[in-house]
């Protein structure tokens, strides 16, 4: 267990450190000056060849519209390098190229494309060979205590996001028939989407189960009540059905099957980036996923009862359009705790924008319980009437 | 749909694996050779036995030993899964970390629930001739794409034995891929997006520009097959719920409502619909005008979005994903998962793929006239299963005599170099997302796994 969770640890340390290491990289690369970049490409032989006359007549015109779709017009005089595909996936990734065969027709103007993806690639390489070493460097007691520190220091310079995970909000634990008055006071509007979906339909994809599930379980929703919540949920289902399918995948999501990985709930980030959803799908960020009048229909039925009116829509749909969806999470947040005292700019706490959907939830059940707190104090201050 | 009429008893199953199960030309498929390698005895098979019971990384040394283990345990069906760096029967003796996916046929599976929102012939599990249209619609461009582009060739098409259609790609550049180069091509492949509540759910221009030439590619077969399939069969923009899916994906509100009118009022054909659009167009003064060229792009991302293939991007995403084997059989239709020639899909009529029963008959007529033999070697032959081995055969052939030709261009060292060159990367949530209906059934089983492993080692 112990060991698993340690490499799972440095796992995510390499792909920070990797991440780190090609923005410092790509800094140095652009501000270096075009014979600096020549002689880099001279001396690292990338092996690229450039594209000869015949394909470029063969291609021409497409390779011309491949490139100009996704940029400024396209420059006839412009280089191609021709490179098997595998070597630039990203730049496949987004149709950034012309494919032929396997082979990926990179315009002069993403070869920095190319050179990251080298760069990140060979840094990879070289840290699981790395990592294949270290269990014997497990054996000098000089070396891994220095790594350890090291990496500490990394995790807490980088990460922002935000971690008081596995603790709930005020420490209490929470039950499946909280859910729904929970739903409706403290929970963001991808959470509160699907909340809606799952009475509505009495069921959930698995990906929309996957998210909202997480989510519930670091909100505080034990192992037992979340299997009573989606139990009573999937109120169509038998309970053969439901206890062959469901059930385990329940318990795998808090480790409690298979590799017994103690899963995150997902950030906005994950959210935002990993499983976009699919044609019947409902998870997902609804400032990004959802169809602009679907939206604002959504927040209005969702968040009208907590003051949220149409004169607020302009604005939260200019952040939407700009790509600022956590801008536009974070204001509807900021409108629907304004009872609370929350003004525009104060976020979810001192300014901060929404990272984490349950970090939204924890901050407006935290603003709850502090009026809750203040009322209470108030009460028993009062000298009773006689 | 027309299901099968008897139940299927483990006894059918049996008789089906003993007699007719293809196992040497799925073995030939999976292991690229005549005797086994690495490709085949450090293969992950995962069994779905009687009662629901999921047993996972099987492993077999020869095609014998497997052929033994089916008619043993008598699954329900299995998957296959990847080439793992160790056998996967061995995993737990292998130093933690270093069992992991090296090889894996790059697959794909289109779904017709996919398409629920646009077929109006049937849903759910439900999948008729017409809707089969989708899926043959979805294997041409998907077959011309993937040869065009990533100059892949050798492809096997395989129903899923309902309503989908399996792609198993055996390439050796393809079997290498890892995690995130099949990331990338799934990402290159994919144009529909967007969930529920997305109306638009083709995005794949940057502001207006003309579409990428790959798509372009791909609308070319498209454009015509739109036409007889959403606008002639399925009737897609007849009601009034239909046409409104349909204005909400046109971005000009002089001619949303100019049409909402026209369609509000009179009974008009999908086809007619589709010409008033056209018209409205020319209203704006044409192709070449601003609000013209708007119409007319969005005319295009409309056949994409109505007829362009909609993938199941997670199972192709990830080298250890499990995909039904061929030649399995589907427990709720019966039907056997056969190889389908994509040059013929058009024809390919899903009711008329060999049942279980069927076949079990056909192999008892079949033997009625002929000498009582003891060894049943090849009896598929005596059965409409024939043409489907043989199909899959051919593509073996091909698949072996390149195999051959390249080992004996570059020795026989290669294939282990081509390993060493795979990193280990991993997928964070492998057991969560690709195999979750299958990994449910784990829990259970516990004890009648064990069981069946022990009395398999009998």
């Amino acid at each position: 267990m112990y060991f698993s969770h340690h490499k799972k640890c440095r796992e995510e340390l390499r792909r920070r450190f990797v991440k780190a290491e090609l923005a410092l990289f790509k800094i140095r690369y652009e501000t270096d000056d075009r014979e600096e970049r020549q002689e880099f490409m001279r001396v690292h032989k990338f092996g690229w060849a450039e594209a000869d006359d015949k394909e470029m007549q063969l291609h021409g015109d497409k390779l011309a519209e491949a490139s100009s779709w996704s940029t400024q017009a396209a420059n006839a005089q412009e280089k191609y390098y021709k490179v098997k595909w595998t070597r630039v996936p990203d730049l496949v990734e987004k149709r950034r190229v012309f494919l032929k065969d396997g082979m990926a027709y990179v315009p002069a103007r993403e070869q920095s494309s190319i050179v990251f993806q080298e760069f990140s690639s060979s840094l990879e390489k070289a840290l699981e060979r790395t990592a294949k070493e270290l269990p014997r460097l497990d054996e000098d007691t000089r070396i891994v205590p220095i790594l350890d520190n090291l990496s500490q220091g990394f995790l807490a310079g980088v990460s922002s996001e935000w971690t008081s995970a596995s603790t709930t909000a005020d420490g209490d634990e929470i039950t499946a028939d909280m859910v729904d008055e929970l739903a409706r006071k403290h929970f963001p509007m991808c959470m509160r989407n699907l909340h809606e979906c799952l009475r509505r339909d009495r069921h959930l994809k698995h990906y929309g189960r996957l998210q909202y599930g997480l989510f519930l379980k670091v909100l505080g929703l034990s192992i037992d009540e979340a299997v009573a919540f989606w139990r009573r949920s999937f109120s169509n289902i038998q309970d053969d059905k439901f206890n062959k399918e469901y059930r385990y995948n329940i318990r795998h999501s808090y480790g409690l099957e298979g590799k017994r990985a103690n899963y995150a709930a997902k950030s906005c980030q994950q959210i935002l980036t990993s499983d976009q959803p699919g044609a019947q799908d409902s998870h997902g960020c609804p400032y990004r996923h959802f169809a602009p009048d679907n939206l604002q229909t959504a927040l209005l039925s969702t968040y009208s009862s907590q003051g949220l009116t149409s004169s607020d829509l302009p604005e939260i749909m200019h952040t939407v359009k700009a790509g600022h969806y956590h801008v536009a999470c974070t204001r509807v947040f900021e409108i629907t705790h304004s009872a609370q005292e929350v003004k525009k700019g104060d976020g979810v706490g001192g300014g901060d924008s929404v990272t984490h959907p349950n970090q939204y939830a924890a901050r407006s059940r935290e603003l709850e319980k502090a009026i809750l707190d203040a009322r209470k104090a108030d009460m028993d201050g009062d000298v009773p009437m006689s | 749909m027309t299901t099968e009429k008897e139940p299927l008893t483990p006894e059918l199953m049996l008789a089906f694996y003993r007699r007719l199960y293809p196992f040497k030309s799925v073995f030939n498929w999976l292991n690229h050779e005549h005797t086994p390698t690495k490709l085949f005895t450090q293969r992950e098979f995962a069994f779905t036995l009687q009662g629901d019971v999921y047993l996972r990384y099987q492993s077999f040394l020869s095609v014998e030993e497997l052929k033994k283990q089916v008619c043993t345990m008598n699954p329900t069906r299995f998957e296959i899964g990847p080439m793992y760096s160790a056998r996967p029967r061995d995993r737990k003796t292998v130093r933690p970390g270093s069992f992991t996916p090296l090889l894996r046929e790059l697959v794909f599976d289109i779904d017709m629930t996919d398409y629920d929102s646009i077929r109006t012939c049937c849903s759910d599990a439900a999948i008729c001739n017409r809707c089969w249209a989708f899926i043959s619609i979805a294997v041409r461009v998907l077959d011309q794409g993937i040869r065009d582009q990533f100059g892949y060739k050798h492809l096997l098409w395989v129903y899923s034995g309902r309503r989908g259609i399996h792609l198993w790609i055996s390439d050796k550049e393809a079997m290498a891929l890892t995690d995130e180069q099949r990331k990338a091509l799934v990402g290159w492949m994919t144009v529909i997006q967007g969930g529920k509540e997305m109306h638009k759910k083709v995005n794949v221009r940057v502001k207006s520009n003309p579409l990428p030439p790959s798509i372009n590619m791909a609308l070319d077969t498209l454009r015509e097959r739109f036409v007889d399939l959403i606008l002639i069969d399925q009737e897609c923009f007849q009601s009034e719920s239909g046409y409104e899916e349909l204005l909400k994906l046109i971005p000009d509100n002089i001619a949303v409502s100019n049409l909402r009118t026209k369609w509000r009022n009179t009974e008009r054909s999908s086809k007619q619909k589709w010409t008033d659009i056209k018209k409205e167009i020319r209203n704006a003064g044409g192709e070449n005008t601003l609000r013209g060229s708007l119409i007319f792009a969005a005319m295009e991302d409309i056949i994409l979005q109505y007829t362009y293939p909609r993938l199941d991007a997670e199972v192709s995403k990830h080298r250890n994903h499990l995909l039904k084997a061929p030649f399995c059989i589907h427990p709720k239709t019966g039907r056997v998962c056969v190889p389908v020639d994509p040059r013929t899909i058009e024809k390919f009529n899903p009711e008329n793929v060999p049942t279980i029963n069927q076949l079990l008959q056909e192999l008892d007529l079949g033997s009625q006239d002929a000498t009582q033999n003891s060894e049943h070697h090849s009896d598929w032959e005596k059965t409409s299963l024939k043409p489907y081995v043989e199909l899959m055969d051919r593509h073996v052939l091909a698949l072996m005599e390149e195999v051959r030709k390249s080992k004996r261009g570059a020795g026989s060292s290669q294939s282990s170099s081509e390993m060493k060159r795979l990193g280990a990367s991993h997928s964070r949530l492998p057991c969560l997302l690709g195999e979750h209906a299958r990994l449910s059934l784990h829990a259970t089983i516990g004890e009648s796994g064990k069981a069946c492993e022990a009395s398999s080692c009998g």
